[in-house]
């Protein structure tokens, strides 16, 4: 049993052992859950990964991690050799790259057979997006409009734009001699598109507004920073501000395009370069019989034998090879031809059907030190799928073991809470459940912190939860344990609540079924009223009834009255209390005024009230009377007494002055005069005790300074004590101590314990008279302890508390001298001077101990 | 007990209880008293009345006359001792018949031998009204009965000599002489042993005692050497 010690060392470790399991199982969990997902440095971004349950028994090269990571891979390099073909020949960068403008901002759709544009070399392209394009406004007059553009526009033609073989306008315009170029009444093809351009978008520079003057004209003008390849300018290439304005369009377009191309081929370049990558790609393209390649392997770059560059990549870890000309894939990959192929054709524009794709990675050991996507992957995935299941277990494991500390614990949780008795279970629960729904929506959004807010160099994300769950845990099986306590200890029903109210309403409705009337007048009286409130109020916010300031009136003199009631009541009950309080401590109690309380329940209460008053008082008056009648009784018969005990005392003792030879008689007038002495004595004391009794006696209490009295007592005492052969002995402190007493009473007490002793002490023995100082009582305040002690002649066999009995002695059998009150006597006095006395026996010792509170 | 005839008085007792006021007559008789016996207040104011009586011992509840009203009476013509005798021994009793004029009270039922001192106290006292002034002079001091002559060092009460130890002598002649005045334990003792007292023990006490049973007719209720309890003794002033 445990009951006792449930804050013992070994319990509180378990509990908190339990909680840490707790938190043990949401961190392994997180860890699972963190493990699932990897990211890892891109080119542009960092990306995320998920790892898979089903990798966990494979090689990293099968798994979907690695397969996603080459993905992602050749996805960019596809991106990349596009860009390269912009910006490349022969696998070098090329400035001097001719740009057709228009074909290249329309890369992804068709070109008329006709159509203008400006040829710039790559490099002033990027060179103007670089430095920003300047626009002037101009007015000008239509001549000036005519001097300014050409009289003529310049059209380009493309000789073969079939669109076999996955060629689009854009890749036939970059075939070498597939384009001529023309002026405006010499076209070749097709007349239909003529004139309207292909580009309906020119809404941005229509800025010509109609002048009414002569027609004169603001049209905004591109500043042209460099020449084209043939050395003209933009407006030389047009006739109508229309054109000019879309090839405007087109130049701005094409060049902004390309300057970003151009930085984005500078990180891919960097990024795809063979030293820091495992990636390994190889794309040839065929453009009108020209085989264009785009690798990272240098030493495949101007390799003419295919053999070659296949055997190349099968000799890599993993490789695939594409070609969507002959519809041929073949891979040890997991990535799938439609995935491959849906990637070239985002950029249909650089691919034609004619190419041949090889990539893959080379995770041998010439690219080890690597540190790519490919190598980062591989740790992670090598750290973390064989501890993928172990952390899973863990986390089972731990919830086992929680389960069972927790089973552990409700059972072992035996005593029955007293330290949740008094605790209202609703309560209880609500203690138990808000804690728990506060911690569990920190938890939650614990968990959705950004993983930049951190704490010692840990993510709160991470930190947080685990503490969290420690005291979710902790309030959980608290809470728990508690309300286990208490049904234990059965007051889970007794203090709820509800019950409790419950338990109420069913007693008023118990009372109200034997108690018709009250319930009916008080509930009806109640309800009235309510209704009749609420009734005039609506009626008076609602109608304007000329009633309403009378009706009003009345309601309010009525619950005035109501009002006067309740404080009558109330004032009734707190009297009666009052005198019920008064009459329970003895005091005599006032008449309650029976007609100011009307004929009800507390008129009934205050009668009974006053009646029980009456009769106590009554009942104290008889016993006061009947005491003093009997101690009159005993006054007047001890009276009666004595007057026949002189002659009787008297005459013994002429008898005694007699010369009597006989030895017999002198023997026997002996005995007459001892019994009558003793019978003077008795008489002598009845009278007292009766008087002390019947409190017939005065006390006059003055400071007395007990040690000098007790000095007194002894000398007035000494012969006496010489002729029964004791000795007194005295202890006194040195100080003198005082106490409030009737001396002469007190005389009286100590006169009767000190002739006890005489009568009752073994002769030759000591009686001890102690006088001390007790320790302060809690309140402060010390008693004087003046002790009587002696040794007993005779063996006393009866109960200590029984001496102070009137006629009780020592010996039962009543024999020797005394009157069997002296101890009564002196018990009486003790107490009617405010003192106490105690009578101890312990075998023949016999003690008698006086208190009195100590005067300073 | 050496008592001429002379000194004996004519006594009236008393008493509606025949044998009492008999066995009163019996021990005043061997005293040496002439004793005078009623049995009625009417017949006791009668004899008084007939004037030659010295002291009367009477009891309170009698037939056709009580003693308090006897008493008031006697007192309109004659300053005689009156000793009231009486069973009731309340303390407001005995005020009462102080009050009518009586000079003592014995309590029912008394010891005959208390009675006969008493007797014999009271008239003495009575007697000598007249004659005490030649004792007065030097070292004489009184109270009451109780005469201490430090000349010769003799102590009488009601003209019986006492016979005192010397320390009994001196602790009572310092009493006396300082009649009236309370004197503590310590006091007494620091002025007879001319020491000082270090934790006096209960000599003094003890002496004192022994006093008051050698001048006190009823040791218990003294007339002469009181105890002041928790403060000392005195001599009263009588």
């Amino acid at each position: 049993m445990n009951t006792k010690k449930k804050n013992s060392i070994p319990a509180i470790l378990l509990s908190i052992i339990q909680h840490l399991l707790a938190a043990g199982i949401i961190v392994s969990l997180m860890m699972v859950k963190d493990g699932q997902s990897v990211v890892l440095n891109g080119p542009e971004e960092r990306l995320s990964y998920r790892l898979y349950e089903s990798d966990q028994n494979r090689s990293y090269e099968d798994t979907a991690l690695f397969n996603n990571i080459l993905g992602n891979n050749l996805s960019l390099a596809v991106r990349y050799a596009a860009i390269c073909s912009q910006m490349e020949t022969n696998g070098l960068y090329n400035g001097d790259k001719v740009i057709d403008v228009t074909a290249y901002v329309n890369r992804n759709a068709s070109l008329p057979g006709d159509y203008i544009t400006v040829r710039y070399t790559l490099s002033n392209l990027i060179k103007w997006a670089q430095n920003g394009f300047v626009f002037e406004t101009m007015k000008m007059s239509p001549e000036e409009s005519g001097r300014f553009l050409a009289e003529q526009p310049t059209y380009t033609h493309i000789v073969n734009n079939s669109i076999s073989g996955g060629m689009n306008s854009y890749l036939n315009s970059q075939i070498e001699g597939n384009t001529v170029l023309h002026h405006g009444g010499d076209e070749i093809g097709d007349k239909d598109n003529d004139e309207q351009g292909i580009f309906p978008d020119y809404r941005f520079y229509e800025q010509s507004y109609d002048d009414d003057e002569g027609g004169t004209q603001e049209h905004s003008i591109l500043i042209n920073r460099y020449r084209t390849v043939d050395g003209q300018v933009i407006e030389d290439m047009v006739s109508s501000w229309q054109d000019y304005q879309t090839l405007c369009t087109s130049v701005v377009e094409a060049a902004k395009s390309l300057l970003e191309n151009y930085e984005e081929y500078q990180r891919l370049t960097e990024y795809f370069a063979e030293s820091s990558t495992s990636m390994r790609y190889y794309i040839a393209r065929t453009l009108g019989g020209r085989q264009e390649v785009y690798t990272n392997v240098a030493s495949l770059r101007s390799e003419p034998d295919p053999e070659n560059v296949s055997a190349y990549f099968s000799a890599l870890t993993r490789h695939l090879f594409f070609c969507p000309y002959d519809l041929s894939y073949e891979t040890d990959t997991l990535l799938k031809q439609e995935t491959v192929r849906t990637l070239f054709k985002q950029y249909s524009y650089a691919y034609p059907d004619q190419i041949r794709v090889y990539a893959g990675a080379d995770l041998s050991s010439l690219t080890q030190g690597i540190d790519d996507d490919f190598h980062e992957g591989r740790k992670t995935a090598d750290a973390f799928l064989p501890s993928y299941r172990s952390m899973q277990f863990l986390a089972i494991v731990f919830g086992l073991i929680y389960l069972l500390i927790l089973c552990f614990r409700i059972l072992s949780n035996r005593n029955a809470g007293t330290d949740v008795r008094r605790v209202p279970t609703e309560l209880l629960v609500l203690l138990w459940i808000v804690p728990l729904v506060f911690l569990a929506e920190g938890l939650l959004f614990s968990m959705r912190l950004s993983e930049q807010r951190t704490l010692f160099g840990v993510p709160l994300s991470r930190l947080l939860p685990p503490v969290l769950v420690f005291f979710i845990s902790a309030v959980f099986t608290a809470g728990l344990l508690a309300l286990l306590r208490k049904k234990k200890s059965g007051s889970i029903g007794n203090d709820s609540l509800f019950i409790k109210l419950g338990g109420q309403f069913g007693e008023m409705a118990r009372f109200a079924r034997k108690n018709v009337n009250i319930a009916v007048t008080t509930i009806v009286f109640y309800t009235l009223l309510v209704l009749l409130n609420l009734i005039v109020t609506a009626a008076a916010f609602s109608s304007y009834s000329a009633f309403r300031v009378p009706v009003m009136l009345c309601l309010v003199l009525a619950d005035i009255f109501v009002g006067v009631l309740l404080y009558r009541n109330r004032m009734h009950r707190s009297e009666i209390i009052g005198e019920l309080t008064k009459i329970s401590k003895g005091e005599p109690a006032a008449r309650l005024d029976v007609k100011s309380y009307g004929k009800n329940e507390l008129g009934e209460l205050a009668e009974c009230v006053n009646s029980i008053g009456e009769g106590i008082e009554k009942a104290v008056k008889t016993s006061m009377h009947d005491e003093r009648l009997k101690s009159e009784l005993i006054t007047n018969v001890s009276h009666d007494i004595k007057t026949p005990l002189t002659s009787i005392i008297g005459y013994v003792d002429l008898l005694k002055r007699e010369n009597i030879d006989s030895p017999k008689a002198e023997e026997y007038i002996r005995i007459l005069d001892e019994k009558s002495q003793q019978l003077k004595r008795l008489t002598e004391d009845l009278v007292e005790a009766s008087k002390i009794t019947s409190g017939n006696i005065e006390i006059k209490p003055e400071r007395l300074n007990v040690t000098e009295f007790l000095r007194q007592t002894v000398g007035e005492f000494h012969e006496k004590l010489e002729d029964a052969a004791l000795k007194a002995v005295v202890q006194t402190p040195e100080e003198p101590l005082f106490i409030n007493a009737d001396a002469n009473h007190l005389w009286r007490v100590m006169e009767n314990l000190l002739e006890n002793a005489c009568k009752y002490a073994l002769s030759g023995t000591r009686v001890y008279l102690q006088l001390s100082e007790s320790a302060p009582a809690e309140d402060g305040h010390t008693d004087v302890v003046l002790s009587v002690r002696n040794v007993s002649r005779n063996e006393l066999h009866v109960d200590a508390a029984d001496l102070t009995e009137r006629f009780v002695r020592g010996d039962m059998a009543r024999s020797g001298e005394g009157s069997g009150l002296g101890l009564s006597i002196a018990d009486s006095l003790t107490k009617a001077q405010g003192g106490e006395m105690q009578i101890d026996v312990d075998g023949d010792l016999f003690k008698v101990t006086l208190w009195f509170p100590k005067e300073a | 007990m050496q008592h001429t005839p002379n000194e004996a008085g004519n006594i009236l007792v008393c008493d509606d209880d025949h044998e009492i006021v008999d066995a009163i007559e019996i021990y005043l008789v061997q005293e040496g008293y002439k004793v005078f016996k009623a049995y009625d207040g009417q017949q006791a104011l009668d004899i008084v009345k007939a004037g030659s009586v010295d002291l009367a011992i009477l009891d309170i509840m009698m037939p056709k006359l009580d003693g308090i009203h006897l008493t008031m009476k006697i007192r309109e013509f004659s300053s005689i001792p009156i000793l009231f005798l009486s069973a009731k021994t309340e303390d407001a009793d005995k005020i009462l018949g102080l009050n009518a004029g009586a000079d003592d009270y014995i309590p029912k039922p008394f010891n005959p031998l208390e009675l006969v001192a008493r007797v014999r106290s009271n008239l003495r006292r009575y007697k000598q009204l007249g004659n005490m002034e030649e004792k007065e002079g030097g070292q004489v001091y009184r109270s009451g009965g109780l005469v201490i002559d430090d000349d010769a060092k003799t102590v009488h009460v009601d003209g019986d000599e006492v016979r005192l130890t010397p320390i009994e002598y001196q602790i009572l002649l310092f009493l006396l002489r300082n009649k009236g005045k309370v004197f503590s334990i310590e006091q007494i003792y620091e002025s007879i042993w001319n020491e000082e007292a270090i934790g006096a023990d209960n000599t003094v006490a003890v002496h004192i005692r022994h006093i008051r049973e050698k001048i006190e007719i009823d040791p218990k209720e003294p007339r002469y050497l009181k105890v002041v309890w928790g403060v000392g003794y005195k001599v009263d002033v009588l």
